[in-house]
């Protein structure tokens, strides 16, 4: 009973942090969804004990927390797959960016005709 | 607005849409009498050479930054090169140049700071759940906004010379909130949002821009924006040139 406790206290400090990052715009909407659906995930599971019991058992896993672990350790695989492709992106746009502002210096520099942003 | 005016100018921010560009560009010069900026959004179909030969003035984003940063991409050129107002209209032809005359009169006037076009009024027909959450998104901007709007993320817009310069310097830039989150940020900035009805046809070209469950995953993004607004910091503005 304790432990639950603790889960939903967790789980609701998650959220209350989430939210607060949302509001102070540190965090895009996009971004918030995702962690929120987290939170209410972590939440649910933490009021349903018997519910992971009765799943983990279903599979074949005799101790529930088990498949909690399982399943946290997907999410978070998932959620940090996610994080790096989305890196990968930012990095080739600062590439890309450098690239035509370099370019647009030096080709204005020579005195060639103006590049209208064409470079 | 009969004579031509070189005041007004109008943003088409356009992503791959050579299709449809040059037609679009040539019948608001020719309809509007107005000088065309295309915000070419990174394009790979060569948009933005078509629309600069078919006599519109281009801005060129080196990768895809969405519409609402093409759009202040838009506005910051508006802003920098003194026009008085500006009309936003889609590069896919959806957008009847005719009725971007009515959308601009009220702004001209000074009888309005934003208007916004609705496709409803003028019978658009969209599929059932799209319209049902474009009705309950609708519904909920315009408590906040306190002005009856019945088309939300409509992006057949015009704008005053005061809401230029307000969104020059901030404009929500995430996918559909440069139509809703600026409908809550032109509100809290005291402009004066009217709805004034708008021909829209179906696309000429290019495919629509979602499909159902990116829809539903946006609509409820947008409804999380709309619901944390009050309470949310105010979009940081920027220094612009």
């Amino acid at each position: 009973m304790k432990v639950s406790l603790v889960l939903i206290a967790m789980a609701l400090v998650m959220l209350v942090v989430i939210l607060e990052a949302l509001r102070r715009r540190r965090l895009s909407e996009g971004f918030a969804l995702l962690w929120i659906s987290v939170g209410v995930g972590a939440l649910i599971l933490a009021f349903a004990r018997p519910l992971i019991d009765w799943l983990s058992r279903s599979i074949g896993i005799s101790y529930g927390p088990t498949l909690v672990f399982a399943g946290s350790t997907v999410v978070l695989f998932i959620i940090s797959l996610n994080l790096t492709i989305h890196i990968t992106r930012l990095e080739s746009r600062v590439e890309k960016l450098a690239q035509e502002l370099a370019l647009h210096e030096a080709l204005s520099d020579d005195g060639s005709e103006p590049t209208d942003g064409e470079v | 607005m009969d004579s031509p005016r070189s005041d007004v100018l109008a943003i088409l921010p356009a992503l791959n849409e050579s299709d449809t560009v040059a037609s679009v560009v040539e019948a608001v010069r020719r309809e509007l009498g107005i000088d065309v900026l295309v915000v070419d959004d990174g394009s790979i179909d060569g948009t933005g050479d078509i629309a600069r030969t078919a006599g519109a003035k281009v801005v060129r984003h080196p990768f895809n930054l969405g519409v609402g940063a093409a759009l202040r991409t838009g506005f910051r050129f508006a802003v920098a090169s003194g026009y008085s107002a500006a009309v936003q209209i889609d590069a896919d032809g959806q957008h009847d140049p005719s009725s971007a005359q009515r959308l601009l009169q009220p702004v001209v006037d000074g009888n309005a700071d934003l208007v916004v076009g609705s496709r409803f009024s003028s019978g658009y027909e969209v599929s059932f759940l799209r319209g049902r959450g474009m009705k309950m998104l609708s519904r909920m901007v315009s408590r906040r906004v306190g002005v009856e709007l019945s088309d939300t993320t409509s992006g057949f817009r015009a704008f005053s010379r005061p809401t230029l310069e307000i969104f020059a310097r901030r404009y929500p830039s995430q996918y559909l909130s440069d139509t809703v989150e600026a409908l809550l940020l032109a509100s809290a900035e005291g402009l004066r949002i009217i709805e004034s009805p708008a021909q829209m046809h179906t696309r000429k070209g290019g495919s629509p821009s979602a499909g159902a469950w990116k829809s539903a995953y946006h609509m409820l993004r947008l409804m999380l924006v709309i619901v944390i607004s009050p309470i949310r910091r105010p979009l940081p503005t920027e220094s612009i040139r």
